[in-house]
């Protein structure tokens, strides 16, 4: 058996439109896009900026509901999920990672890393007990106390990090995650993502117009206006030879 | 998430503490002038609260309040004494008289005369050798409450009282009045000499009830059996405190102020809140994204305000306590806090942190997610 059928199937797109205004203003985001994305593997969605990418990250993360065309994760069609449903199904399965990294200023690295689990209704110590784990796995045990404030760029997407996987999601959807960070910091968090992707047999979708993370991916899906031109296969390399 | 939700509270200090300072100046303008108000109404009855033995008023019919006075027989009080349920009955004369004080100005007097034997209707501080005094040639009791203008008056000064010799035997402490106009207390006999003269002189019949009677019952039997009218000691204090409710203006104008103080509150503590949940709205959006619900959302939200209600709320409260710990029903400046007044403030408060939240959980419950991604 392949690896690739050891994986099981966590992402399925069939046709999937996405438009957005009406009238003069209407603009297609999305023009029948086919894409499937699996456990155990970081597929990397490259393209140039307004080409569809976010748009479609949101759709898979249920955050927008497609015009046309059919979306699976984890082998629920999204399409049947609404309202509350459709957030539950988010805190039970997918994990984000930010460009903005978006944590809460006030809060400290362990308490924003423990906030899904907080979601999830799990009591503060415990959460907070798992959250600091987290924070060691992703190489930050020192710097449980601080604020965001406090750390750096690369630190505060560490967080980030451990606050998408503290939850043990099976997809985890990241938004250029290395945008705001210097060569070799981005290339570290590269390494955690995939880590994450091949260690615990997770799905990493990572959006990306950096081509410096090109060689972290199983798979780079290269999109422009609105639909994938082509999905290449490559060799994963590891930290050490893509540094070289 | 609670203790999220109370972290990003307090972690805009700036916002936080302008939050807290609009709901707490609107609690303590709502307590402090209501404390006022209600310490001035208070005052235009408490000629009647002064007599707690009288449970019952006996009074001319066409009497509406305290200060409506019109006389009645003197046998009004063997009329009122032989009804069922009255214990005993003393007379009360309530006249008023103009009195050249011992500089030679003038100033207008309310002249109380009570019985003899009794004293009932002198102010219940009022010592027994002060009492007894009016009982002495000339001598009234001067009312030591009335306006600063005549705290000089002393034991022993020298009046006029409409042209007649009084003697100060002493100077005591009432309740405060509602104008602040002077009080001389005398002997029922002697208060007839100092009021010009009418064909009747008796302004008050002053009843007791026997005990197992019901007070109001008692004084419907009085006004069948005597046609004069009847009120129960706290049916004529409201019925004085609403006449000057209904016919001057300081209802309104209380309320005006007190409105004005909950407008602004209001207006700070909705303004700043809407302000601070905006500037959030970045970190609702990441939650939403990261697949909170919306009652917890909702959750965070009403917590958040009425955290910060409940401080502002107990700060004004402290605030009107501290402002009133120096103040009295008797001071200067009536003030009077009642447990209605917190109450009320509460409610004010609780409906200005409800009216913040809810435009705020709106702001939050439509806010999309995705805005997270770009």
């Amino acid at each position: 058996m392949t690896t690739d059928e050891t994986r099981g199937c966590a992402v399925q797109l069939q046709a999937v439109c996405k438009t957005f205004g009406a009238g003069a203003s209407r603009v297609t985001a999305l023009n029948g896009v086919h894409l499937n994305a699996q456990l155990g593997e970081m597929l990397l969605l490259a393209g140039p900026s307004g080409c569809g990418k976010t748009t479609l990250l949101c759709l898979i993360a249920g955050l927008l509901i497609p015009d046309a065309g059919g979306i699976n994760v984890l082998g629920k069609s999204l399409g049947h999920l609404t309202g509350e449903r459709i957030s539950d199904f988010r805190r039970e399965n997918i994990g984000f990672v930010f460009q903005q990294f978006n944590l809460i200023s006030v809060l400290s690295a362990t308490e924003n890393a423990a906030i899904p689990l907080l979601i999830n209704g799990i009591p503060r110590k415990l959460a907070h007990r798992r959250a600091e784990e987290m924070l060691d796995e992703v190489g930050l045990s020192h710097r449980r106390k601080a604020l965001p404030a406090a750390l750096s760029g690369g630190e505060q997407q560490r967080v980030a990090i451990a606050r998408a996987l503290i939850a043990e999601p099976k997809l985890v959807i990241c938004d250029e995650p290395t945008a705001s960070l210097d060569g070799e910091t981005g290339a570290k968090i590269m390494a955690l993502l995939r880590n994450a992707a091949h260690r615990t047999s997770r799905c990493v979708i990572v959006v990306t117009h950096d081509s410096r993370v090109f060689p972290y991916g199983d798979r780079i899906a290269h999109m422009s206006d609105g639909r994938i031109d082509n999905v290449k296969h490559q060799r994963a390399v590891t930290h050490a030879e893509a540094a070289a | 998430m609670n203790s999220i939700a109370l972290r990003m509270l307090l972690g805009d200090t700036t916002k936080f503490l302008a939050l807290v300072f609009g709901l707490t100046f609107s609690t303590t303008l709502v307590i402090q002038q209501g404390s006022i108000f209600t310490g001035i109404l208070r005052r235009a009855g408490v000629a009647i609260e002064s007599i707690p033995q009288a449970d019952i008023w006996v009074m001319h019919p066409a009497s509406t309040h305290y200060d409506a006075r019109r006389p009645i027989e003197d046998t009004a009080l063997q009329r009122v004494q032989g009804v069922e349920g009255v214990e005993w009955a003393q007379r009360l004369f309530v006249g008023a008289g103009s009195a050249q004080l011992p500089d030679g100005s003038f100033t207008p007097v309310q002249i109380i005369g009570v019985e003899r034997d009794s004293k009932l209707g002198l102010p219940e501080k009022t010592d027994p050798a002060q009492a007894a005094q009016i009982e002495t040639q000339d001598a009234v009791l001067w009312d030591g409450m009335s306006m600063a203008a005549y705290q000089h008056i002393q034991t022993g000064d020298v009046l006029q009282i409409n042209d007649l010799r009084a003697r100060i035997g002493g100077v005591v402490q009432g309740a405060r009045s509602f104008t602040g106009m002077p009080a001389v207390y005398t002997t029922y006999e002697r208060a007839l000499e100092f009021a010009p003269g009418e064909r009747k002189r008796l302004t008050y019949v002053l009843a007791h009830v026997r005990p197992g009677y019901n007070h109001r019952d008692v004084a419907r039997s009085i006004e069948a059996a005597t046609g004069l009218g009847a009120k129960t000691a706290s049916d004529f204090f409201w019925s004085t405190v609403f006449f000057f409710m209904r016919n001057t203006g300081i209802a309104l104008n209380f309320a005006v102020t007190i409105s004005l103080g909950l407008i602004v509150g209001i207006a700070v503590a909705g303004q700043t809140f809407y302000t601070f949940t905006n500037e959030n709205i970045k970190h609702f959006a990441s939650l939403k994204a990261m697949g909170i619900g919306r009652q917890s959302l909702v959750r965070m939200v009403l917590l958040q305000a009425l955290v910060v209600g409940l401080i502002g709320w107990g700060l004004g409260c402290g605030i009107a306590a501290v402002f009133g710990a120096n103040m009295s029903p008797d001071s200067v400046l009536a003030f009077l806090l009642t447990p209605h007044l917190l109450l009320i403030s509460g409610v004010t408060t609780l409906a200005t942190v409800l009216g913040a939240a809810a435009l705020s959980i709106r702001r939050v419950l439509h806010v999309e997610p995705a805005m997270v991604f770009k």
